[in-house]
């Protein structure tokens, strides 16, 4: 593989909000006219799987599955879907457990196992995936393409938007078969997706210099955690894969709580101030994520915090602070928190003097 | 805190046969007297929640409630039930389960769970170790998973408590539900107990590798523990170990997960146990073991004796002596973990919990 330069994650973020505006209502109309009219409407379970950044995007939309679709919403990776979740999912009709598999590409293995296995146990498929006639769409019942123009090779981005962008979507469309939102309801959730490319955009100039010294400040920790809850769960999982992925530092994406009870007592002698970031949006739980970076003060760790603009409370417990620039509701907040981290993976990945994916290093 | 060392690990992890053969049945008949046939055939869905170690142990089960007792199973973090899972468990027809999971019996987000499932109608079981603490308070029913004090330790004793205690209601809900009889269910119990000897055998044969393994890694300032399906829980509880004994930042990690993501950070010599029992993710484990040698990862794994398979890629091997069912691994294939921990931190020079440190204010 040619080296690929961190460049590429800059250029990815910067068109998001563009893509927001631009591709939504086709996303829409993909979900819209995957299904057979009342098809949906018997659905009460949905599974979503895939992995790494897919993974990342079916925990940071089961919110939106519970709160608008008022469904039961299980995310969980391929192979543990595979293995484990498959064989053990409740069935009570054709369509009552809907398997949703993601993948960017529609080749990735397991994934394609995953919706074999799921058709096998009589659940209705759906592939959300970028490319028509993969293996994904040959093998799932139905098809969400959500198609966008290719960038070239790059940690997943545009396609994690893509990806989620879909599954939200297809969120609100199956609260409106289910008659939990109203048809106007579900269009006003659509336009919202496709407003926030304000939100994205201001977002993104508010953050890029700090991004900028959040790296200088930073580059020289090896190891950091990123933590969140409910769909911050998903955003920081992937927010710690772009940094793994762009600059291969051991980034991880952990649980509000269980960074309190268990990662807390980490105290490298050569790093003991390892660095927190906090992902905390307006929601359910950001009580517990502004404790856990007042925690994190205390501790001696360095602390950046992704609030939403104004939240003094979280900004008192940071280093440093990425101010989300609008309001947006909790189940979409993953289409916008973490935005400026791949800034910040990128900035740190050029500041190491590496490539993305170890390009600059022999293929293992 | 006075320093607490880190020898206090060998001797909570030595006692497990004992434990596991002196307690299964008596774990068990607390069961049966907190809940009826009729309260566990009014549920149809069980979550299982906790913090820390209760966590993992949730994770760690999550298989024998789906597989035997043939009830879906909904493992989550307390805070993350309390805040998102408790309220969308109303979302599907007929009863929840809610079982909080505290040794202490103290947890806060854990009594806030179980108060939470309440208002949503979900019958509530508070599992725990402490007689009298409040969550006996908090939850309809009690299960006591309460042991002889070891004085203060990571929980290893306590973790297998409340294994025992989450397997026993698994079982009693699949006999209510008539997913199992009576005699399956007394085997089931019977199987349990009789991993005393495997205990036994696997205490002897992992001790010497697994502190070959901690002098040989103790230069590491990071690894990685491995599993799928049951060994998830046991991947997080086993890394949960190695931080909260000697501080170093280890994380448990799913297999696939691993292969997408973290196989991409540096160094390039990172530590990574691979959890593998026999069962269903064996076959990744597999395939696993093979791409993390050939990355150059330093690698151990944990196996069945003579599971050269994986064996085969390891620099370490941590063998299990006996025969484990899958949805019953998680109360032995952590074994080593412990040794690991309590060795390093000895080298290192450290006490548990950062016990040796001022207290942050």
């Amino acid at each position: 593989m040619e080296p690929m330069s961190p460049d590429v994650l800059i250029r990815q973020a910067e068109s998001l909000p563009a893509l927001a505006r631009e591709a939504t209502s086709a996303f829409d109309e993909a979900v819209r006219s995957a299904f057979d009219p009342g098809e949906l409407v018997g659905v009460n379970r949905v599974y979503l799987t895939g992995d790494g950044d897919s993974y990342h995007a079916a925990e940071a939309a089961a919110l939106a599955f519970e709160e608008l679709a008022g469904v039961t919403c299980e995310p969980l990776s391929g192979q543990r879907f595979l293995d484990y979740g498959a064989d053990f999912m409740p069935i009570y009709s054709p369509t009552s457990t809907l398997v949703v598999g993601i993948s960017a590409s529609g080749r990735t293995e397991r994934g394609v196992q995953a919706l074999e296995r799921a058709r096998e146990r009589g659940a209705l498929t759906a592939a959300v995936t970028g490319k028509a006639g993969s293996a994904f769409t040959q093998t799932a019942q139905r098809s969400i393409i959500v198609d966008i123009e290719d960038y070239g090779p790059s940690p997943g981005i545009r396609t994690y938007h893509a990806s989620l962008s879909g599954l939200l979507l297809l969120a609100a469309r199956l609260g409106e078969a289910k008659k939990r939102v109203s048809e106007a309801d579900a269009a006003a959730l659509v336009a919202e997706i496709e407003n926030l490319e304000g939100v994205m955009t201001a977002t993104l100039e508010a953050g890029r210099a700090t991004a900028a010294e959040l790296v200088d400040a930073w580059k020289d920790a090896d190891r950091m955690i990123f933590a969140g809850s409910g769909p911050s769960y998903g955003t920081a999982m992937f927010a710690a894969a772009k940094v793994v992925e762009a600059s291969g530092v051991f980034a991880v994406g952990q649980d509000l709580e269980e960074w309190s009870h268990v990662e807390r007592f980490a105290h490298p002698r050569d790093l003991p101030d390892m660095p927190l970031v906090v992902i905390a949006p307006p929601g359910r739980s950001r009580w517990r994520a502004a404790s856990l970076a007042e925690l994190g003060c205390r501790l001696g760790r360095r602390v950046a915090v992704a609030a939403a603009d104004g939240d003094e409370e979280m900004f008192a417990h940071a280093d440093f602070v990425f101010q989300v620039m609008g309001e947006v509701r909790e189940a979409f907040s993953p289409l916008v928190y973490h935005l400026i981290f791949n800034h910040f993976a990128s900035y740190l990945t050029t500041a190491l003097g590496r490539m993305c994916f170890r390009t600059d290093r022999p293929r293992r | 805190m006075d320093p607490m060392k880190p020898d206090v690990m060998v001797r909570q992890v030595s006692d497990l046969p004992v434990m596991t053969r002196e307690q299964t049945n008596r774990f068990d008949e607390h069961v049966r007297s907190a809940l009826s046939a009729d309260d566990l055939k009014s549920v149809v869905r069980v979550f299982v929640t906790g913090d820390g170690d209760s966590y993992h142990a949730a994770r760690a089960q999550e298989m024998v409630f789906e597989s035997i007792a043939g009830v879906p199973c909904h493992p989550m973090s307390a805070q993350r039930f309390l805040d998102y899972g408790a309220e969308w468990m109303t979302l599907e027809q007929g009863r929840a389960l809610v079982i909080a999971i505290s040794a202490s019996g103290r947890t806060e987000r854990g009594l806030q769970s179980l108060a939470r499932a309440q208002v949503f109608g979900a019958l509530t079981v508070a599992l725990t170790g402490t007689p009298g603490s409040p969550f006996t308070e908090a939850g309809e029913r009690v299960v006591l998973a309460d042991l002889p004090d070891f004085g203060r330790s990571p929980g290893i004793r306590t973790y297998n408590a409340s294994l025992m205690g989450l397997t026993s209601i698994a079982l009693r809900l699949g006999e209510a539900h008539g997913n199992i009889d009576a005699a399956f269910v007394e085997a089931m119990h019977a199987e349990m107990a009789g991993l005393s000897d495997v205990m036994t055998a696997t205490l002897q044969a992992v001790e010497a590798p697994a502190r070959a393994a901690a002098d040989a890694w103790q230069d590491a300032p990071m690894e990685a523990w491995l599993g799928s399906g049951p060994s998830y829980g046991t991947a997080l509880f086993s890394a949960a170990k190695v931080v909260e004994a000697a501080g170093i930042f280890a994380i448990g990690q799913d297999l696939e997960e691993w292969a997408h993501v973290e196989r991409f950070a540096y160094p390039d010599d990172m530590p990574v146990v691979i959890i593998a029992p026999p069962g269903r993710s064996h076959w990744r484990a597999v395939k696993l073991a093979e791409q993390v040698k050939k990355l150059g990862r330093r690698l151990a794994v944990v196996v069945q004796d003579g599971d050269d398979e994986v064996a085969t890629h390891a620099d370490f091997v941590f063998p299990v002596m006996g025969e484990v069912r899958e949805e019953l691994t998680p109360l032995v294939y952590h074994i080593p973990s412990n040794f690991f921990a309590s060795r390093i931190t000895e080298n290192l020079g450290r006490m548990l919990f950062q016990s040796d440190r001022p207290r942050a204010a």
